[in-house]
């Protein structure tokens, strides 16, 4: 496991391409991520959080984004528009179905642009071909992804059982809780992608309606400042821009041919991209402060979320505490790279690990499983799904019931 | 970009495959007139590949990399299927991406290549292999 390391402990390096300091046309300043993220003074707002993805967007020099419309993320997406006609953005259209929209995106990252989108449930799942296809050809694009629920039956509820599919693109997936953690994730998760020695697409995640279309206090970057633009030059891949010899890329073509060498270069890049993944968890700590936030993890009962589940979580906590029952939080940021030896360490003493979610299948709970030894203290749940409310009584008196405690509503 | 791009080393030029170094050499990049009657009196843009003996895809594609006007701001987009095989054997640049979503990468590429430089002109292949359909683009 990496060692903790302070954000001014390993600085990242800038993009070269612009001068820190030098402004951009809207005036901003581009400048150092450490100062932008830790240094430059906050200002409190009060915004939904489709309005915190428009203002994360305006400060993240973004080049291109492309839109499509489908509830959740609409409104995101047509406000990222009007940032385009205020001329934060150099091109913005929308495209012809989530599937081209995401293909897109894959032509203007190859050409060298800095891209970002947003999608949700079907339209995630309409695209889904692209992702795999992104990480394998090391495109940095953003997509946030505000979850709603897969249909059918029809539901435009949050659920984020869209994530379990995204697992295993090679993408970064990191789930934001609040619209604070959606404003820092998406501006933080471009200096992580694009880094060369990670350079993979990243899944910004959020709970649909429950943070989209909730209003948060969330504290913002002034708007004076901006990112350092992409550099493509500094792609572990060559940037289709003409720039670059017309080599011929490979001696041998990859695909129909029953050989070894077709077989283990597939296996090989595949692997490389598993470990792309993992080389980011040297940005990524500095970056979100660890890729686990713990509380009181000495407790002899944990819940482990991720998402809004942590803040339902959180208030079951509260609610079990005033009955002397004591229990501490896991809030998992990052599921790719998955905090595996985190979790293994601060679980190691625990004797019942609930893990409680907003979806049927339970995929966090089925990926703590996977990884501590003991597994039969992780019980899996409880869960909702189809857009329902995760009520904090409900973790509550799951927890309860799983003690042998009679299980009444708390808190009436 | 210009032919002066892909000049091979002086120190490495004996090690080079020799099909490279027939290209720098013999290749009709920046040719203003070059056209199909370039073929068998200069090297092609193609390589040996390994499309099946006869398919009339083969001849299409070397007609067509020898009539592309400007080769070397030329970016071919396809999509999977038979000349899937091709497009590692040819020294144009080239995307393969997905079944059906060529013309969306284009798309793509064309806009994020024209904010990068807005007069300079550049063409777009994008290729649709199984109905022999493809698209040229200019900015």
């Amino acid at each position: 496991m990496n060692k903790p390391v302070t954000p001014r402990a390993r600085k990242i390096i800038r993009s070269t391409n612009v001068n820190i300091g030098q402004k951009n046309k809207k005036d901003q300043t581009f400048t150092d991520p450490h100062d932008f993220f830790f240094e430059v003074e906050r200002k409190k707002s009060f915004l939904t959080g489709s309005e915190v993805i428009r203002e994360a967007i305006r400060l993240a020099s973004v080049d291109i984004s492309v839109a499509y419309p489908i509830t959740p993320q609409s409104e995101a997406a047509a406000l990222i528009g009007e940032l385009f006609a205020d001329g934060y953005l150099k091109d913005y259209f929308r495209g012809e179905s989530e599937f081209a929209v995401m293909g897109q995106c894959a032509g203007a990252s190859f050409g060298g642009a800095r891209v970002f989108t947003t999608t949700a449930g079907p339209g995630t799942m309409r695209a889904f071909e692209n992702f795999p296809m992104w990480a394998g050809a090391r495109l940095p694009i953003q997509v946030c992804v505000t979850c709603r629920g897969i249909n059918s039956p029809l539901s435009i509820q949050p659920d984020t059982l869209e994530i379990y599919f995204l697992l295993e693109t090679g993408m970064l997936i990191w789930h934001a809780e609040t619209a604070q953690d959606l404003y820092d994730y998406i501006l933080k998760g471009f200096i992580v992608a694009e880094e060369p020695d990670v350079h993979l697409p990243i899944a910004i995640c959020c709970d649909g309606f429950f943070v989209t279309h909730t209003k948060d206090t969330v504290e913002l970057i002034p708007e004076n400042a901006c990112l350092p633009p992409y550099d493509p030059y500094r792609s572990p891949v060559p940037c289709m821009d003409m720039e670059n010899p017309p080599v011929r890329m490979m001696r041998d073509s990859f695909v129909m041919k029953s050989n070894y060498i077709h077989y283990a270069t597939h296996a090989s890049w595949q692997q490389e991209i598993r470990a792309a993944i993992q080389r980011s968890r040297k940005h990524t700590i500095p970056m979100l402060g660890g890729l686990i936030d713990t509380e009181n993890t000495d407790r002899e009962i944990l819940i482990v979320a991720s998402g809004t589940a942590v803040s339902q979580g959180r208030e079951a906590i509260r609610l079990l505490d005033a009955e002397g029952i004591k229990v501490g939080l896991v809030k998992v940021k990052t599921l790719r790279p998955f905090p595996t030896q985190e979790i293994r360490e601060v679980t190691a003493d625990a004797k019942h690990i609930f893990v409680p979610e907003f979806n049927m299948s339970g995929w966090l709970g089925r990926e703590v499983k996977s990884i501590i030894p003991d597994n039969d203290r992780v019980i899996l749940g409880p869960h909702v799904a189809g857009g329902m409310t995760l009520p904090s009584e409900v973790i509550a008196e799951e927890i309860k019931r799983h003690l042998g405690m009679e299980a009444t509503v708390v808190g009436r | 970009m210009s032919k002066e791009k892909i000049h091979i080393c002086e120190d490495l030029y004996d090690i080079m495959p020799p099909e490279y170094q027939d290209m720098v050499e013999n290749a009709t990049y920046g040719k203003e007139d070059r056209g199909w009657k370039d073929i068998g009196s200069s090297k092609e843009l193609i390589e040996p590949h390994s499309l099946c003996a006869g398919c009339p895809e083969a001849v299409t594609f070397r007609y067509i990399l020898a009539s592309l006007p400007n080769p070397e701001d030329t970016v071919m987009v396809g999509s999977t299927g038979c000349t899937s095989l091709v497009f590692p054997h040819v020294a144009i640049q080239n995307i393969h991406s997905l079944f059906g979503n060529q013309n969306a990468v284009a798309t793509g590429l064309k806009r994020a290549l024209r904010r990068g430089s807005p007069t300079r002109k550049r063409m777009w292949l994008s290729w649709r292999v199984t109905a022999l359909r493809w698209t040229l683009a200019w900015t």
